[in-house]
């Protein structure tokens, strides 16, 4: 079975070291990208199995990354996880309607986070199914 | 007509009166009149010719009965008084009351002169009160508005049309609808226009003139009522206020809120992330181990910056904050800065370098104080460096004791239009590069604070792409602040 690869974004390069480290451990294949625009590139060139997001980066916003996904990747397979805190809640409503998207409350534990992803691995969202499954 | 009438009249009686002389005249032989037959045949035209001049006399002078009598109802009514009886001719007493009615005219024409020009000037004065009150509403910086009960205006200031987009002219005696566009505020005028119940409260809502979404006016409704009767609602006071710089400034806050939960839950975030990996740290290899510590160590030296600025700028403003000056060596004051930020430096590839001349001397500042400003200057600089920048920190004596302190950095530079907002709280540049390096938008304004204390100031050059250079300019041994005794 190829690697189950996960793109993940952040523009905080601490964060992003921690959670390609712990993912990596967890035996994904990760990358990074610390920015919304680095991150369409990279998934427009190759789609990941999970994407990985947070919403405050420079360029393009991860809440621009998503409804840019939307648009420009119709038929969307793998799932998103978006990092926010509780004080975003506002910023929650543009995902309304988009579908195998889900919130991961911060500070984001890395365990919460690949728990989360391999239960997707198991039993795919609503709506969705793991890409290359 | 009526003088040609007298005249006949005159005429007629200068007749019989020369008929009558010559009469006379030929009476006593002083005469002679060869052509006239007899004396009675000239007796009897003078006799008919004084009797037609009689009734004409009469006929004319009833008009100066009537005039006489209108006279002297008129002076009773005024009281002018009865005419003394006696042997006064009629002509006589008309002359007497003619010259009684005319003192009684004078006297009424100069009294009504008097209440003419008390009348005058209580009108002016009346118009002078009206300016006055006029002048006071005009001066008020808020607009005022007064409507009627059916919501038209009655009055304006002038200050009322650059809030609402209208001038007096286009709202005076003109239904709301007409002059106001705003949907809510129009809604408010007619509710209360409308209103049966004069219990009427004051209220008002904010809003944003049409194609001004930048500005913002609020809008209070004061019920008017008469001065006689407190139940009786004439009408409406409306003030108008520009809170466009409170409204900018509150978004601020809200901005900054968000800003700062931000920057001080990224920390934190991070804390909990390295902490979690060092659980399982016996697995972890060495330069991972070694690494998470220094994250830790570094994210929590961010955090106490971000938390010890904005306590410093909430005491700053507050006026709670102490301000201790004492002569302090500037030299050792800003190599403890340069050697507290080497690290910070380090860390990011930036080249730190001290340029300082040995003799500086010292200065009167409030050490602490001081430091916070270099710090936050040093680490800004750093923050907008990249990787293998130089970051300089120099200082040199001016004249009259004058001292310059300057912060120069290879890095990413100000655009022109950003340059002087960089000093204002909270702000930080939209642009991309600065976005992507995490700020608060308060290091700088509190530097500023700090230096204006001291009675200085703190000034920016900057070439985009280039670099940026902050200079700080203050008076050496200025002890014009609260001075304690030396530490």
């Amino acid at each position: 079975m190829n690697p189950r690869r996960i793109l993940v974004a952040d523009d905080e390069p601490n964060m992003l070291r921690v959670l390609k480290l712990q993912l990596q451990r967890a035996g994904f294949e990760v990358r990074t990208a610390t920015n919304g625009k680095d991150a369409l590139e990279a998934i427009l060139a190759s789609p990941p199995d999970v994407l990985v997001t947070d919403i405050h980066m420079p360029r393009m916003t991860g809440e621009q990354l998503c409804l840019e996904l939307e648009r420009q990747v119709p038929g969307r397979r793998f799932p998103i996880f978006v990092m926010t805190s509780m004080t975003d809640r506002e910023h929650r409503r543009w995902t309304q309607g988009m579908r195998n998207t889900e919130f991961l409350e911060k500070p984001v534990s890395a365990r919460t986070l690949i728990a989360k992803v391999e239960k997707h691995f198991e039993e795919p969202p609503c709506g969705g199914e793991p890409a290359d499954a | 007509m009526r003088n040609n009438r007298l005249g006949l009249a005159m005429l007629a009686a200068s007749m019989a009166a020369v008929g009558l002389i010559v009469a006379l005249l030929h009476s006593h032989g002083l005469l002679a009149i060869g052509d006239v037959p007899d004396i009675a045949s000239i007796a009897l035209p003078v006799f008919l010719l004084s009797a037609l001049s009689y009734w004409m006399i009469r006929r004319e002078t009833r008009l100066l009965s009537q005039l006489e009598a209108r006279m002297e109802d008129v002076g009773k009514a005024y009281g002018l008084g009865e005419i003394d009886a006696g042997p006064a001719t009629e002509f006589h007493r008309f002359v007497q009351r003619f010259d009684r009615f005319l003192q009684l005219m004078n006297a009424k024409v100069h009294e009504l002169d008097q209440q003419g020009l008390e009348a005058q000037t209580a009108s002016r004065l009346l118009a002078y009160k009206h300016e006055k009150a006029e002048a006071v509403l005009d001066a008020i910086p808020e607009g005022v508005l007064v409507i009627d009960r059916s919501g038209v205006p009655t009055f304006a200031n002038p200050k009322v049309e650059p809030l609402l987009g209208v001038s007096r002219q286009e709202l005076i005696g003109q239904p709301a609808q007409k002059w106001c566009s705003d949907k809510e505020v129009l809604s408010l005028l007619m509710r209360y226009a409308q209103a049966i119940d004069p219990a009427v409260h004051p209220a008002g809502i904010e809003f944003s003139p049409a194609g001004h979404p930048d500005r913002r006016t609020s809008v209070s409704l004061y019920p008017l009522f008469s001065p006689r009767d407190r139940a009786t609602l004439f009408g409406m006071l409306v003030v108008f206020r520009d809170i466009s710089r409170e409204y900018l400034a509150k978004q601020a806050g809200a901005e900054f809120v968000a800003q700062v939960s931000h920057e001080l839950k990224t920390p934190f975030a991070v804390l909990a992330a390295y902490s979690e990996l060092l659980m399982d740290y016996r697995a972890l290899p060495e330069v991972e181990r070694v690494n998470a510590v220094n994250v830790i160590r570094d994210e929590v030296e961010r955090a106490t910056a971000l938390v010890n600025n904005l306590l410093n700028i909430a005491r700053l403003e507050s006026g709670t904050l102490p301000i201790a000056r004492q002569r302090v060596k500037v030299h050792d004051l800003l190599r403890a800065s340069y050697e507290s930020m080497s690290k910070n430096a380090q860390t990011k590839g930036v080249v730190l370098e001290l340029k300082i001349p040995p003799d500086l001397g010292s200065a009167r500042l409030d050490k602490e104080l001081f430091r916070i400003a270099i710090d936050n200057l040093l680490s800004n600089a750093i923050k907008y460096s990249d990787s293998g920048g130089l970051v300089t920190l120099g200082a040199e004596p001016l004249e009259d004791q004058r001292m310059r302190i300057s912060v120069k950095d290879q890095g990413i530079g100000i655009a022109a239009q950003d340059r002087e907002k960089v000093f204002e709280k909270y702000y930080r540049s939209g642009s991309d590069e600065v976005s992507a390096r995490g700020g608060h938008g308060l290091g700088l304004y509190l530097a500023r604070q700090i230096v204006e204390l001291h009675h200085g100031t703190i000034s920016v050059s900057s070439e985009p792409g280039k670099g940026t250079t902050f200079a700080v300019e203050f008076e050496a041994q200025h002890a014009r602040l609260e001075e304690v005794p030396q530490a």
